[in-house]
């Protein structure tokens, strides 16, 4: 099962004659400073349109014009949190290089809120300011103003879903629906946003009479649009240009299995150890469903080798393919690489199937990083890739420590005081610490780590996908 | 019905839904009722003027109008006129000095401009935007006086 796992033996007709490794990505997006200088760029110009158009004056007009300069404001914060959550959930590759896709999508979360929220107090706000100056009640101003004036209809509507969706997102309500009806509803987000967008330029005072600034406007909208298309499509057109499928399943321990995927798509990918891909089995009943997996071994251009854990129904079907099943694999998502030591000696530490990028960063260590691999395990029967791990570890100058017993017993023990880490590595201080397990144990070894002297800077976790 | 169906039903009736309540009520997809329905129209329109300007209207001049000021800015029009025949009249200038005016001008100016070509110089004017209705009626009504 060590290397013998990765020769694509039922892989037919491959060209190339030399096996070799794929090049790693590298971390080229965007400098922080740079996304947060055109972050900040864009609400400034925005509120300095604002401005001139007299927005500030409104506070001076009494009590309506101070409740129609908040309903232009939390409109506009609404639009601009809104972009702002399309575009980060469309991850351009400059973007999620740098954050990675856990961060993407943490920050999309961050983004929905504050635009559900705000278009909320926009509605209120502009109602109040129409009923006001028209003098009529709440209930007829918002009646006039969704079915008289253009587009309102269409920005009610999208309210309405910008409420669904938040609200079909809120955990215990999340909780309640299947991945697949919840995710269908935020597909629902696009058509709430194009539907809210046509009032922003019909009636949107600060766009509406102003060239400038409407052209301000119409630009920012089409950045997003060119954006999300060019990278949500983009990754579509990929894929079904560069065919992939499975060219072997592989029966690793109790449990844990691997796929292999193979293909001319392959060819110009760059992966390094610790990233995952989501995975859409072209197969009946799975292909509308991607699920994320880590990459386990440094990928070649004979194959890409995922580990896989079979604990639901999805990672199942997904071990029970067949070879030659197509397959659509986007990405590869993540920072978990070794970049992030910057070529400094590294502690791995591996939970259950968390062993599948703690193998493939591994694999990317060097003799002088001196890897010291930790995993955790319930019973020694559940460690996949045993061989490979020490075969790795021992052309790497490195140790491992094979951790076996129930979690229970680990509470009870807990193998990563301080005390004990020192102990077994005395040069921790000075080492990275790359952690991928189930959420409990990545908290213990964290605050274990930390206590032992580790920066938290050079603690690195696979949040997303184990 | 297949799981990917049934994990689909909900958004695809929400989103239809959505699309259908759009397509029926928005003003701005159909101004021609909203026009019928009391003298209110989409903004933005002057397909009201638009559909009059059948024949004789095909070859008419443009007017502009003084600059009329009002207590919150400057109001000019510009008509397109056969002969004595008003075609169409939109407004060319209006008052966006503050928030408040260009929010309330925002709904008045696409209203006058429909009632005008529609009506002439007796318009029923916009309610809430009085000194913008006056001073619009004044423009106009140079225009036709120069006719």
């Amino acid at each position: 099962m060590s290397t013998e796992a990765l020769d694509h033996a039922s892989v037919p007709n491959m060209t190339t004659p030399a096996v070799r490794r794929l090049p790693r990505s590298r971390i080229t997006g965007l400098p922080r400073q740079a996304v947060t200088a055109i972050a900040l760029s864009v609400v400034a110009i925005t509120v300095l349109f604002w401005v001139a158009a007299g927005g500030l004056g409104l506070f001076g007009q009494g009590s309506t014009g101070i409740v129609q300069a908040l309903g232009q404001l939390t409109g506009l914060a609404a639009a601009l949190a809104a972009m702002g959550g399309l575009l980060v959930t469309a991850r351009p590759a400059g973007l999620e290089r740098r954050y990675g896709l856990d961060r993407m999508l943490a920050a999309h979360r961050w983004f929905g809120i504050t635009a559900v929220f705000t278009v909320l107090a926009h509605t209120v706000f502009d109602t109040w300011a129409w009923a006001e100056s028209s003098h009529t009640n709440w209930f007829s101003a918002f009646a006039a103003l969704s079915t008289q004036q253009a587009w309102m209809m269409g920005a009610a509507v999208g309210t309405a879903l910008f409420v669904i969706i938040g609200s079909t997102s809120y955990r215990r309500l999340r909780q309640a629906l299947s991945y697949e009806t919840w995710y269908f509803i935020h597909l629902l987000g696009y058509l709430a946003v194009i539907l809210a967008f046509g009032h922003q330029l019909t009636l949107g005072s600060n766009f509406a009479g102003g060239t400038v600034a409407r052209w301000w406007w119409i630009a920012l909208a089409l950045t997003t649009l060119a954006l999300v298309v060019w990278s949500r499509i983009g990754v579509i057109v990929k894929s079904l240009t560069r065919p992939l499928s499975i060219s072997a399943v592989v029966a690793e321990s109790r449990g844990i299995g691997s796929i292999h995927v193979a293909g001319p798509g392959l060819q110009r990918m760059r992966v390094s150890g610790g990233q995952y891909f989501m995975i859409r089995p072209l197969a009946r009943g799975l292909w509308w469903q991607a699920h994320p997996f880590s990459v386990s071994a440094a990928p070649t251009t004979r194959g890409i080798r995922f580990t896989i854990k079979a604990s639901g129904e999805d990672s199942q079907a997904l071990l029970r393919l067949r070879p030659g099943t197509r397959v659509l694999l986007e990405g590869p998502y993540g920072t978990f690489t070794t970049d992030r030591a910057r070529g400094r000696r590294v502690v791995l530490v591996a939970g259950g199937v968390g062993i599948a990028p703690i193998r493939a960063l591994l694999e990317d260590c060097n003799a002088g990083q001196q890897p010291v691999v930790i995993v955790r395990v319930s019973a020694e029967a559940d460690l996949a890739h045993r061989a490979e791990l020490e075969q790795l570890v021992e052309s790497r100058n490195g140790t491992l420590h094979v951790l076996a017993g129930s979690r229970a017993f680990f509470s009870a023990n807990d193998p990563f005081q301080p005390a004990r880490l020192r102990a077994v590595i005395p040069d921790i201080a000075q080492r990275d610490v790359f952690i991928c397990g189930p959420h409990a144990m990545e908290s213990a070894v964290i605050a274990g780590v930390r206590k032992a002297g580790v920066a938290t800077d050079r603690i690195h976790r696979e949040e997303f996908s184990v | 019905m297949s799981p990917l169906l049934r994990r689909l039903a909900p958004a695809a009736v929400l989103g239809s839904l959505a699309v259908i309540v759009v397509g029926l009520l928005d003003p701005a997809l159909h101004p021609s009722r909203a026009l019928a329905n009391g003298g209110q129209v989409a903004v933005g329109s002057g397909t009201a003027a638009a559909a009059r300007s059948t024949g004789s209207c095909a070859t008419a001049k443009t007017v502009t109008g003084p600059v009329v000021d009002t207590q919150y800015g400057p109001v000019q029009v510009q008509a397109t006129v056969n002969g004595r025949q008003l075609c169409a009249v939109k407004a060319v200038q209006w008052p966006l000095s503050d928030g408040r005016s260009s929010m309330i001008n925002s709904y008045a100016i696409p209203q006058l401009d429909a009632q005008a070509s529609q009506q002439g110089v007796n318009f029923d004017g916009v309610s809430g935007a009085t000194y913008t209705t006056d001073g619009y009626r004044q423009s106009l009504q140079a225009i036709v006086d120069s006719l």
